[in-house]
């Protein structure tokens, strides 16, 4: 594993995760490991630009919020069960766009 | 979901407003915590105060807005980050409103820690009794909500009921009101350039995502309507007078807004968010406290100015606080400053950054708060001026 993983312990616990990764991804590496099957888009933060996936009332992925970093946001739609296959398959495809 | 008619227009010194309603953002902390504070005696009728709030400003907001139907008030309910509310059972003559997703009834618990024993849904109630009023053509009062489920006390979705109801002495909302005064904003921190922090916090869009809610600085957002705010503040403070017990009312309010201060400025402060808008500029706990009052000076809460801050004073400005003007609006000139929320936020402040020494991103738990907050050195705050008794603007000191 090329990435470390923290759960937020304040307003977002349980919902929010943050990864750190040990060198960087390319954004479309990523976007293709984990498919199409979501609406993708970009935000400006001060000097960063924030490439956001979302999987409606599942979760949202968040690449740029700081280097080496994603945050990762649960929606509290989804269910436990959901939660979990939502996060392996994040991991899984995370793990392929650091391989590449 | 239909698309909501109508934006957020920016007016005077960082006031928004919607539908000609002021709105101003606030997180689950302060959501939370304001609740608790005007229900903590239990015989001052607070809970109808909080529904007819919720109520009054949902059914202004909407009317403000084009059009008359449930899907615009479905809309706004999730634009504003309060979640997903379904009126399609609601008609002329009352029925019943649904929450899949609710701030009030999800967000909460994470900031009370412990499980709820009462309902927390209570602005809930009171949009869809004025969403559903403004929807089916009533007067503003003219449903009585009742919570029938909720969320936060394990219910799978909130359920509301509606009843129509005859209740002439309804409170009224006061609009956008009079803009404050002519004296300007100083620019008291060259490093900050007010409309560019505009510019990026507005760029951040924080609105509703596709499930109502706005997950952002670490913390769970509302836009949120300021004559909620102030008539839950103000009606509590009016109400605690009448038992003498005014000065409590005061200390608590203020409280409330220590806690705000702490969850909100604390959770900006190590938020990526933060880090991205203000990157390399926050090299000082002064250039900090700057910072920060540039942030709240773009979310509805009036210009925050620092016109001195050291590591034993503060004195801070505000021009247009929401505070202020809206207890003008609804009770006329005061004899005393009301400006709670901002001398609690101006405390909680001062103590996180030379108390807490938050820029170093310390692990804000309870731990944290009881050595920072409690602390015998900590900041004690004064209110000076307000804009609510005729000054051109309202003023804060904290001081040790």
């Amino acid at each position: 594993m090329s990435f470390e993983r923290f759960a937020d312990p304040r307003c977002q616990r349980g919902l929010t995760f943050v990864y750190r990764l040990d060198h960087p991804i390319d954004p479309e590496d990523f976007s293709l490991a984990i498919g199409p099957d979501f609406a993708r888009s970009k935000q400006v933060w001060g000097s960063r630009e924030i490439q956001i996936w979302i999987a409606p009332k599942r979760f949202e992925c968040q690449l740029g919020v700081r280097d080496l970093e994603l945050r990762f946001m649960h929606r509290f739609s989804a269910s436990a069960e959901q939660r979990l296959i939502d996060r392996s398959r994040f991991e899984e495809a995370l793990s392929t766009a650091l391989r590449r | 979901m239909s698309a909501l008619r109508g934006q957020v227009q920016e007016q005077g010194f960082g006031r928004r407003n919607l539908g000609d309603e002021p709105l101003v953002y606030h997180c689950n902390f302060y959501n939370y915590w304001l609740q608790k504070t005007v229900l903590l005696v239990d015989d001052l009728g607070m809970e109808e105060i909080i529904q007819d709030a919720a109520a009054a400003s949902a059914f202004a907001c909407l009317k403000g807005l084009s059009g008359q139907d449930s899907e615009q008030a479905e809309a706004l309910f999730a634009y504003l980050g309060f979640g997903q509310i379904d009126l399609s059972e609601v008609t002329a003559a009352g029925g019943h409103a649904t929450t899949s997703v609710s701030h009030y009834g999800q967000c909460l618990s994470s900031a009370a820690g412990v499980p709820f024993a009462k309902p927390q849904s209570r602005f809930d109630a009171g949009f869809a009794a004025g969403a559903g009023a403004w929807a089916h053509g009533r007067l503003a009062s003219g449903f009585g909500a009742s919570i029938q489920a909720c969320m936060s006390v394990g219910a799978e979705q909130g359920k509301v009921g509606l009843k129509g109801r005859v209740k002439p002495d309804f409170m009224q909302t006061y609009g956008m009101g009079p803009a404050s005064t002519d004296a300007r904003p100083p620019n008291t921190w060259a490093a900050v350039d007010q409309a560019a922090v505009d510019r990026a916090v507005q760029a951040l869009h924080l609105v509703g995502n596709e499930e109502g809610l706005i997950p952002r600085f670490g913390v769970m957002l509302t836009q949120h309507f300021a004559h909620f705010y102030n008539r839950l503040s103000f009606e509590f403070l009016r109400r605690m007078s009448h038992t003498g017990m005014r000065m409590a009312g005061e200390h608590l309010l203020i409280d409330a807004g220590y806690r705000c201060a702490f969850h909100t400025f604390g959770g900006i402060f190590n938020s990526a968010e933060w880090e991205a808008l203000m990157g390399s500029k926050v090299a000082s706990r002064e250039a900090g406290a700057h910072s920060m009052a540039s942030i709240v000076s773009a979310l509805g809460w009036g210009r925050w100015r620092l016109v001195e801050i050291s590591d034993r004073r503060a004195v801070l400005r505000l021009y247009d606080d929401y505070e202020s003007l809206g207890y003008q609006a609804m009770y006329g000139a005061a004899s005393r400053p009301v400006a709670f929320l901002a001398a609690g936020g101006l405390g909680g402040l001062m103590n996180l950054l030379y108390l807490g020494d938050v820029l170093d991103k310390p692990v804000l738990d309870n731990d944290y708060f009881e050595r920072v907050f409690e602390h015998p050195d900590s900041f004690a705050v004064h209110q000076t001026k307000s804009i609510a008794m005729g000054d051109a603007y309202s003023e804060i000191v904290a001081d040790r």
